[in-house]
């Protein structure tokens, strides 16, 4: 809550130029646009060099001499300014994504994939339980593409009961679906009370 | 013969290049029909596909022969092959005796054009002489008339041809001869040239004698006898060889002093005077190879009358009959008519050194003119030289051999002594043009047929081989199109055909204005935003916060310890701020009211940073005992996204590297906050993620390995994702969205903006409910009547 009345007054402008793409593509939400998106690059960074270089790497570059070492491959990205420079800059993209995917992976694994694979296994004495285990099943069944080209009789059951209860995940995954764009749409009804709370609240004071 | 598949020119057999365009030659064994292209055999006569007739007709016997079609320049045409006929008759010295009747053959197409190439008042030789069979001793004087008229028509058009091809005229020569052109003159003549033209005229030269010697042909009848003993004179016929006697006695006092002076071509022309029988001599025409290659031609028989031309048939002497009144050439009788008794053939006279030396083989004409050319007995100047045309022809020996004798014949009647350029009528021996008739007879043969335009042979007429239409070259035929191709291409031209109909274009409807509803949900939605505001019953709206998840989310705030470290992670921007403010508000004045030390930091966007010190000012002031770096802290935006997790998992936050967000002083400046850097001294860390990677970095990243107690509150989007985590108890706590920041609200008995606002939520998200199910009601009654129209 600011209280600085020329924060007020551009907040608002900038809020109903916003708003005023209800209107349809007009130049004032473009240039309501083109301001968030410079302010945002500009406080990123500004962001970047006083919170990340200075403090982290600039300041104890002589106190850690290894710190040569990300500042030299923070330099060879500036060689991907222009792709006619050597692409030694290749190096330290290699450095990122080589040390990200690796963490992601296993982060990933450890962190989402097995725990959650390990929720699913829980005693069928509860509707949730059951529910929960039919959806998990049923979902991963709805995206199974392939099928026997000569199925035998007891794989023919199997993919007719596959195929029914792939249907039921289906409607789970449906579900799923459904709680997103819910919530989603809930969240952006909560901005929108915001803004207009801070339009009658902070600007026009109407509202206590 | 081999046609040109290029340019359809008929080229002889064996040539690997065409003689007029070039291209390179398909060697075929056979004659290709001109109609059809069907290659048959030598045999054929006619097609054995299509029926046409492969061998051209030639010139028929004087009796019933018609104008002969206009020959084609440069073409040389196919000939049956003569049928076997007796051997030629072997030379003997002894007089000739009438031959025995022999069958009728086709004479070679090629003699009737050589014959055109002389003159009527050569033809009529035989008239002007009394006996045939006597010899010719001396030139009436009846017949002496001046130069022009002596010459005939083609001579003077060949002599003036080869005048205008020179550039300066001709000097006349003390013998009144003017000297022969330069080789250039016939170069460029040579390639107008038909091939049966090129071939027997192309000497060979061999052995180029000495400019010092002289040459064998024109050396004295001894020196002959001596350099080819085995050519007897005797083989010739008395009348024949007196004929030639006397031409070599006129000349021979002319080219006694120029014999070094003539050129190996006019040595070479000399046929009858070729001293080296292995001698290969001018390459054999392509009309005489099938006639050539018979074998039955070897047996010195005597030629049949049919092998005699006719004009050969007019210089025999008849033993029997007195001089014939002289009849027009054209009108002579078929050699066939003549009694065989009363027929002399030449065929069977073969001069002496033929016999010995078959060297040359010339076309009857050309042997007809070079005989002239010797008759007058003028040596060449000695600035002639031989073509180039003339020495790259080459002479096959072997063809020479089979060349029939009556072919010879004409050859080894007249002497030939001198080269074969043309005589001038001022050159014309005495003996000869006595023999001249004074008037020309009624026109012949020779006065049939197109005149030649260009070329060694211009102004003469009917010198190129009678052509029929059928043996002219023909344009490939073209192979029929496919039918699929006519059947598209008949589809075509009726599509094209058929009248062009203007599309039947609907008429346009009138524009019907659309009724949006976007505009009404915008008036609707803001209505149900504003309105609670305004009105106290809707913004007074409680909120159920028993047994929900931010009742547990409370407990677990209400149950920390004072003084306790919680880790506040604003991961979220200023889009977002305005749903994620509200617990944050909430949860930082909670924190702050159980004394709580607080450590904000942001993982995923800069601007966090600012949002949390923004949250943690107003909290801080709300609650008037909280001071920054004693009670709460910031530490700023952590970089590195995974990376960065994971080192503050791993390593903790280090005192001496670790600065705070706003006086940008390490973090062994705070002591309250010294013991963070190891996870075990951090009580609680609160995720409030306004989107789920984020929140998914934090419990892959930290919560492994640090072993940190996480609670998240997110965003209403964020939820189902978050609810995972909390279902595998990755998560302890969780809040979410406007809902979850009210039911906190309420539970701390704090009124914050979110039960202020939470009228206004409540009714914005029962206002897009019924918009939903209106929508999808409306669409299922818009489908239904889609699918009954």
């Amino acid at each position: 809550m600011t209280t600085d009345p020329i924060g007020i007054w551009v907040g608002a402008i900038l809020t109903l130029l916003v708003f005023s793409y209800l209107l349809g593509d007009t130049p004032l939400f473009r240039l309501a646009q083109a301001i968030f998106v410079g302010v945002t690059i500009g406080y990123a960074a500004t962001a970047a060099v006083y919170l990340v270089l200075l403090p982290m790497l600039f300041d104890q570059l002589l106190v850690n001499p290894v710190l040569i070492i990300p500042l030299i491959l923070g330099l060879l990205l500036l060689t991907k300014l222009r792709a006619s420079w050597p692409s030694v800059g290749n190096i330290s993209i290699a450095f990122l994504f080589g040390v990200g995917g690796a963490l992601a992976l296993g982060g990933a694994l450890g962190g989402t994939l097995l725990p959650q694979l390990a929720a699913t296994i829980v005693p069928l004495d509860s509707l949730e339980n059951i529910m929960l285990v039919l959806g998990t099943i049923g979902a991963l069944l709805s995206f199974r593409f392939m099928r026997p080209q000569q199925p035998r009789v007891a794989t023919r059951a199997l993919e007719l009961i596959g195929r029914g209860w792939g249907y039921v995940g289906r409607w789970f995954v449906l579900v799923a679906f459904g709680a997103l764009f819910a919530g989603t749409a809930v969240s952006r009804v909560s901005i929108l009370v915001n803004r207009v709370y801070f339009l009658l609240h902070d600007w026009i004071q109407v509202v206590r | 013969m081999i046609q040109c598949s290029h340019c359809g020119t008929q080229n002889r057999d064996g040539s690997k290049f065409c003689s007029d365009c070039g291209a390179r030659l398909v060697q075929q064994s056979g004659l290709v029909c001109p109609m059809c292209g069907e290659p048959n055999t030598v045999e054929n006569v006619f097609c054995q596909k299509c029926g046409a007739r492969l061998v051209p007709l030639t010139v028929a016997p004087a009796a019933d022969r018609t104008p002969p079609p206009a020959p084609i320049k440069g073409l040389s045409l196919p000939v049956k092959p003569a049928e076997p006929t007796a051997p030629p008759v072997k030379a003997e010295p002894q007089p000739i005796e009438p031959p025995a009747p022999v069958a009728p053959i086709e004479p070679p197409k090629p003699a009737p054009a050589e014959a055109s190439k002389s003159d009527d008042w050569l033809v009529r030789l035989r008239a002007s002489s009394p006996e045939e069979d006597a010899p010719i001793s001396a030139p009436s004087p009846e017949t002496t008339a001046s130069p022009s008229e002596e010459s005939g028509d083609w001579l003077v058009q060949l002599r003036a041809t080869q005048t205008e091809e020179q550039a300066a005229p001709p000097s006349i020569s003390p013998q009144g001869i003017p000297p022969r052109p330069p080789a250039d003159a016939f170069q460029v003549d040579e390639e107008d040239l038909p091939d049966w033209l090129r071939s027997p005229s192309a000497p060979v030269v061999q052995e180029p004698a000495p400019a010092d010697k002289p040459p064998a042909w024109a050396a004295p009848p001894q020196a002959k006898a001596e350099q080819a003993p085995s050519a007897p004179t005797g083989e010739a016929p008395a009348w024949l060889t007196q004929l030639r006697a006397e031409a070599e006695q006129a000349s021979t006092g002319q080219l006694a002093g120029s014999e070094d002076e003539i050129p190996d071509w006019l040595r070479d022309t000399g046929v009858a005077t070729e001293p080296q029988p292995a001698t290969p001599s001018a390459e054999e025409p392509a009309w005489f190879k099938p006639a050539a290659a018979e074998p039955q031609m070897s047996p010195p028989v005597p030629a049949t009358e049919a092998e005699i031309p006719d004009w050969l048939m007019t210089l025999k002497p008849k033993t029997e009959e007195p001089a014939a009144p002289i009849a027009p050439f054209e009108t002579l009788a078929p050699v066939e008519a003549a009694a065989p008794s009363q027929v002399v053939t030449p065929a069977p006279i073969v001069s002496p050194v033929q016999a010995a030396a078959p060297t040359e083989v010339t076309t009857p004409g050309e042997e007809l003119l070079e005989s002239l050319e010797a008759a007058t007995a003028v040596p060449q100047p000695p600035t002639v030289e031989e073509p180039a045309w003339l020495k790259e022809t080459p002479r096959p020996v072997s063809e020479e051999e089979d060349v029939p004798d009556w072919l010879r014949t004409p050859v080894g009647a007249a002497p030939v002594t001198a080269g074969e350029a043309v005589a001038e009528p001022s050159q014309v021996p005495d003996w000869i043009a006595a023999l001249k008739p004074a008037e020309p007879a009624a026109p012949g043969i020779f006065d049939r047929g197109p005149v030649e335009a260009g070329g060694p042979l211009a102004g003469l007429r009917g010198v190129l081989p009678l052509a029929s239409a059928i043996a002219e070259p023909h344009a490939p035929p073209r192979p029929a199109p496919p039918s699929p191709f006519k059947e598209t291409a008949s589809l075509f031209e009726s599509i094209l055909a058929a009248p062009v109909l203007a599309p039947a274009v609907p008429a346009a409807k009138p524009a019907r204005r659309q009724l949006t509803m976007r505009p009404f949900i915008y008036v609707l939605m803001l209505l149900a935003v504003l309105l609670p505001f305004f009105v106290p019953d809707l913004s007074n709206a409680s909120v159920r916060t028993f047994g929900t998840r931010a009742a547990d989310f409370y407990e677990k705030i209400q149950a920390l310890q004072p003084n306790s470290i919680v880790v506040l992670s604003f991961d979220y921007d200023p889009g977002g701020a305005g749903e994620m403010d509200l617990q944050a508000n909430v949860l930082v004045r909670h924190l702050m009211k159980k004394g709580a030390r607080i450590v904000a930091i942001s993982t995923m966007d800069p601007t966090g940073a600012q949002i949390a010190q923004r949250v943690l000012d107003d909290a801080a002031r709300a609650t008037g005992n909280y001071t920054y770096g004693t009670n709460y802290l910031n530490l700023g935006f952590i970089a590195g996204q995974e990376a960065g997790l994971n080192q503050l998992a791993v390593a903790g936050f280090a005192p001496a590297t670790t600065s705070d967000y706003v006086r940008r002083e390490t973090l062994d400046k705070y002591p309250n906050f010294l013991n963070i850097q190891n996870w075990r001294n951090v009580a609680l860390l609160i995720e409030l993620a306004g989107a789920p990677e984020p929140l998914q970095k934090w419990i892959e990243q930290v919560q492994p390995r640090a072993g940190v107690k996480i609670a998240a509150g997110v965003s209403a989007a964020v939820e189902p994702r978050a609810l995972t985590y909390l279902k595998t108890n990755q998560l302890i706590a969780l809040s979410s969205g406007f809902l979850g920041a009210a039911q906190y609200e309420a539970l701390s008995g704090q009124r914050g903006l979110a039960m202020i606002n939470a009228g206004a939520q409540s009714t914005a998200q029962l206002v897009l409910i019924g918009l939903i199910i209106a929508g999808n009601l409306v669409y299922w009654f818009s489908r239904g009547r889609g699918k009954a129209k």
